[in-house]
């Protein structure tokens, strides 16, 4: 099953902000991870991760390091900032409140 | 070149604007992709299916050049911006920094300075006395320099006097200044018109005036004698009246013996003028006091005076103490003369009373003038009198033909000539006064041999000189930083156009292959700085703590302390060199350029072996040369350690420039040998040429070492840029981008320099000058009371002299 593109498009933010308060990670890694734990239910088209990580960079949400990985090539490196850490909160606070609420009127739970 | 070049060249397309950032982006798609597909492959894809899978997987090319270009568009003004302003304005800035801080503190030699501020008014301020006027209130201008509308210098004291006309001090001022300017015969300042103007009636006027202020003061009478006597007063040797005495110069206890030839008058005397200069003098000494108040006038001028903030403005304080203590003593001594000239007349007349009468008179009026002396050279001049008149007596007996009065009175001048021997020099003081010497800088080298016995605290003044010096040398330091950014910059600019003129011409060279300017990041940034410069300049503050520094010496005793300047600005020159290239080369890695090896091996190899080699000169030159029993041998031997350590350094240097560049090609090669070449014959060059010169000619082999050092630094810079910006090599892209960009690095070095080494050395010589105020309130009024010449003014001035008034009504006139 694949997801409207409307409604995926307001989670890769807190998602990508989720997997980074983990590890530090690199753009194929988050891609990755994401498609295992989802199943393929999330398969975002991978080129356009990398303009929101530049974004969130830009918004100091993330910051980013060249480091050598495990193979030895060398690769960016994204991991949360603290002002990252604090909307990561806040937008799980929202989704549960969302989902919540979502779920109350979608499925009459 | 990446198999996904094409795709990520069409992603990354609306970042060209920003080569920098495109390659990194780009790498880092690439990565991205190149690990995409190795997982198909992993996946049993073939390699074709597995490329065309991680391209599909990737998505529309142009839908993500799109997307990046908005998620970067703020990100690529702000970096564009940020580049404008490093490429505009770091340098600029930089040199705007070195000028504000050399204008600050350093401008004309201070002798200029000190010539200009006689008697505070000048025709045209200086810079500094400009400065130092800006930070006065206008009474304390009033007082210091005059009038600041008056044309010359006698108007400016009239302007005081005129503003607080019943201030006998004031008075003073003006008639001392007028009296200075009172026709002095041969002058260059008597063509002036205002000068002429000045009349002898113009002075008795004012010292009538004077002398209803300030009754009880003998000084008046002096100054209308003077002023009698000026136009016509001449003398000349007598060579048929000589005589032996003791000299009075000659070592303690010494029996030498030196010729006295008695002065007469020469021409025509003005008998009606000379009669009435005598009653002057003897009116003048019949006053409880004689004072000129010069040293009052010049601590109540110097109050008005704000803190020195720097070595030069003090000396610019020292320049108005010369100027307000000097007038009225050429007069006091010329009136000793008139008199003794007069007593020698009276005694071939016969008249015994009249001649010896005078003498007395000058005897008294002398003894009340040395009471009022504050300072050395009044005090010599009192002195030299006191001894004019213990010869006179000689003369006059054997002129009158008493010779028993003439042996009495010539024991009584070698008596004079043997307590000036004993009390004013000693062989044990002699040593004690060369050793202070030898710690007191220059400019208490100049005043302490004249003052034996000087029991004053010269550190702050060597101090405060060397604080000037290492401004100096920060100035220095910071030019050739300057240069060598400017150097690194116009490297830069030169190699994008020629890059570019090839391009056009088809010469197979592609300009999106130039050279980029690399940004290391503030990390980086603050790593090279605070390694480079911050490092350096601790050691050096901690350097030059230690005794072995030779800071507890004068320059005047040896020049030797200034060569810690030279391996200190290699040092700095070496480290940014090291450290900043390392910083580029790890920026270049992460966006893809190909970079020479691991830098580990050649940054610490280098530094470590310019380290060990400085370590090893210097050592030698500390330890072992200490050792040696011969000067000439011991400099030979530090010179050669000092020149084998930059020598070492440039080895480092031209081994850290051969990996930089290592290209695996023949031409590179070749060039690679060229570079190396020419930095090692300009490190082995300037060995050479040192240790010629220093054959030729050992006096100035300390000056042009550090000569040596700075074109080696500046040239070294050069030759590196001609050698790497020229020549092709597998990272031939890296070094013109570390070329070019190096020049932002060695700019901002010399902008933190600047402004963190300027500042504190500023703070250091303001602190050190204002201890040397503190321990010198003015720098004349502490050479009596602190040296020998205390015990000769009171044997001058006798018991029954009572001390002289103080400056009258000063403070009730402010």
């Amino acid at each position: 099953m694949s997801l409207s593109k409307e409604l995926a498009r307001g989670t890769v933010m807190p998602i990508v902000l989720s997997l980074l308060a983990e590890r530090s990670m690199y753009g194929y890694e988050l891609v990755k991870t994401v498609n295992q734990r989802s199943n393929g239910v999330l398969e975002w088209k991978e080129g356009t991760l990398y303009p929101l990580l530049h974004k969130m960079q830009g918004q100091r949400l993330i910051k980013a390091r060249w480091e050598d990985g495990p193979t030895g090539k060398a690769r960016k490196y994204y991991a949360l900032t603290p002002k990252g850490q604090r909307l990561l909160e806040a937008s799980r606070e929202q989704w549960a409140s969302l989902s919540g609420a979502v779920d109350v009127l979608l499925m009459g739970a | 070149m990446s198999d996904f070049r094409d795709l990520t060249e069409r992603a990354t397309a609306r970042l060209r604007r920003d080569r920098e950032l495109r390659l990194e982006v780009t790498r880092e798609l690439e990565s991205h992709l190149e690990a995409s597909a190795a997982e198909f492959r992993a996946a049993d894809y073939s390699e074709d299916d597995a490329h065309a899978a991680a391209v599909k997987a990737f998505g529309d090319p142009e839908d993500v050049a799109q997307q990046l270009w908005e998620a970067n568009r703020f990100r690529l003004r702000l970096r564009a911006w940020g580049w404008w302003a490093a490429r505009v304005s770091l340098l600029p800035a930089c040199v705007a920094a070195v000028v504000w801080f050399v204008m600050s503190g350093i401008t004309a030699p201070p002798v200029q300075q000190m010539r200009n501020m006689e008697s505070g008014w000048a025709a045209e301020p200086t810079w500094l006395q400009q400065r130092v006027r800006a930070r006065m209130t206008p009474t304390q201008r009033l007082i210091y320099f005059g009038d600041e509308a008056a044309d010359n210098p006698v108007t400016a004291a009239k302007g005081l006097r005129d503003a607080y006309p019943d201030e006998p001090l004031y008075q003073l001022n003006y008639l001392t200044t007028m009296l200075n300017y009172y026709r002095l015969p041969g002058d260059e300042r008597t063509t002036a018109a205002w000068h002429r103007r000045i009349t002898a009636a113009d002075v008795l006027r004012e010292a009538e005036r004077g002398r209803a202020l300030d009754p009880d003061n003998g000084i008046y009478g002096l100054i209308e004698a003077s002023v009698w006597v000026e136009p016509w007063f001449e003398l000349e040797g007598d060579p048929a009246i000589t005589f032996t005495k003791l000299d009075a110069r000659a070592e303690p206890g010494s029996p030498e013996r030196t010729e006295v030839v008695a002065s007469v008058f020469a021409g025509e005397v003005d008998e009606g003028a000379l009669a009435e200069a005598l009653a002057a003098l003897e009116r003048a000494a019949a006053k409880p006091y004689v004072s000129a108040h010069s040293v009052d006038m010049l601590r109540h001028r110097l109050e008005q005076l704000p803190p020195p903030r720097s070595l030069q403005e003090y000396l610019f304080r020292v320049g108005g103490e010369i100027g307000t203590l000097l007038p009225t003593l050429g007069h006091r001594r010329k009136m000793a003369r008139v008199v003794t000239c007069e007593a020698i007349r009276r005694a071939r007349a016969g008249d015994r009373a009249g001649a010896i009468g005078l003498l007395d008179t000058l005897d008294m009026l002398n003894a009340k003038l040395a009471a009022a002396d504050d300072t050395l050279i009044g005090f010599l001049v009192s002195w030299s009198i006191e001894v004019l008149e213990h010869d006179t007596r000689v003369v006059v007996y054997r002129v009158l033909g008493d010779g028993a009065a003439a042996e009495s009175a010539l024991a009584e001048a070698d008596a004079l000539a043997l307590k000036y021997q004993r009390e004013w020099g000693s062989p044990e003081e002699g040593e004690t006064t060369e050793e202070k010497v030898r710690q007191g800088g220059f400019l208490m080298n100049a005043l302490l041999p004249a003052i034996p016995g000087y029991d004053i605290d010269v550190a702050p003044f060597r101090k405060a000189e060397y604080a000037l010096f290492d401004r100096a040398a920060l100035t220095v330091g910071l030019i050739g930083l300057i240069v060598g950014s400017a150097l690194l910059s116009l490297s830069g600019l030169m190699g994008g156009w020629r890059r570019r003129r090839k391009a056009r011409r088809g010469l197979g060279v592609s300009e999106s292959e130039g050279a980029i300017l690399l940004w290391v990041g503030w990390r980086r940034l603050a790593w090279v700085l605070a390694g480079a410069v911050g490092l350096p300049l601790l050691g050096f503050m901690g350097w030059t703590a230690l005794p072995w520094s030779g800071r507890g010496y004068g320059l005047n005793h040896s020049w030797e302390p200034v060569l810690a300047y030279g391996p200190m600005a290699l040092l700095i020159a070496a480290l940014l060199w090291v450290l900043g290239g390392e910083a580029l080369r790890q920026r270049a890695k992460e966006v893809g350029l190909a970079v020479p090896g691991p830098a580990r091996w050649w940054v610490s190899g280098s530094v470590a072996a310019g380290l060990m080699l400085g370590l090893w000169g210097w050592t030698q030159r500390l330890v072992v040369l200490s050792a040696l029993p011969d000067d000439d041998m011991k400099w030979m031997l530090a010179y050669v350690g000092a020149l084998v350590w930059g020598a070492g350094l440039w080895v480092a240097v031209a081994w850290s420039l051969a990996k930089l560049n290592g290209a695996a090609s023949r031409g590179g090669a070749v060039a690679r040998g060229l570079g190396r070449g020419v930095l090692m014959g300009l490190g082995f060059g300037a060995a050479v040429g040192g240790a010629v010169w220093w054959m030729s000619d050992p006096i100035d082999r300390e000056a042009f070492l550090v000569m040596v050092v700075v074109v080696a630094v500046l040239l070294g810079l050069g030759a590196g840029w001609l050698w790497i910006a020229g020549r092709p090599g597998a990272t031939e892209r890296f070094a013109r981008s570390a070329m070019r960009s190096l020049g932002s690095v060695v700019a901002a070095a010399g902008l933190v320099l600047v402004l963190t080494a300027g500042p504190a050395l500023t703070w250091w010589e303001r602190a050190l000058v204002r201890g040397v105020v503190e321990r010198t309130p003015v720098w004349v009024d502490q050479e009596i009371e602190k040296s020998n010449a205390k015990m000769l003014r009171a044997f001058l001035a006798g018991d029954e002299i009572a001390p002289p008034q103080k400056v009258p009504g000063v403070d009730s006139a402010l």
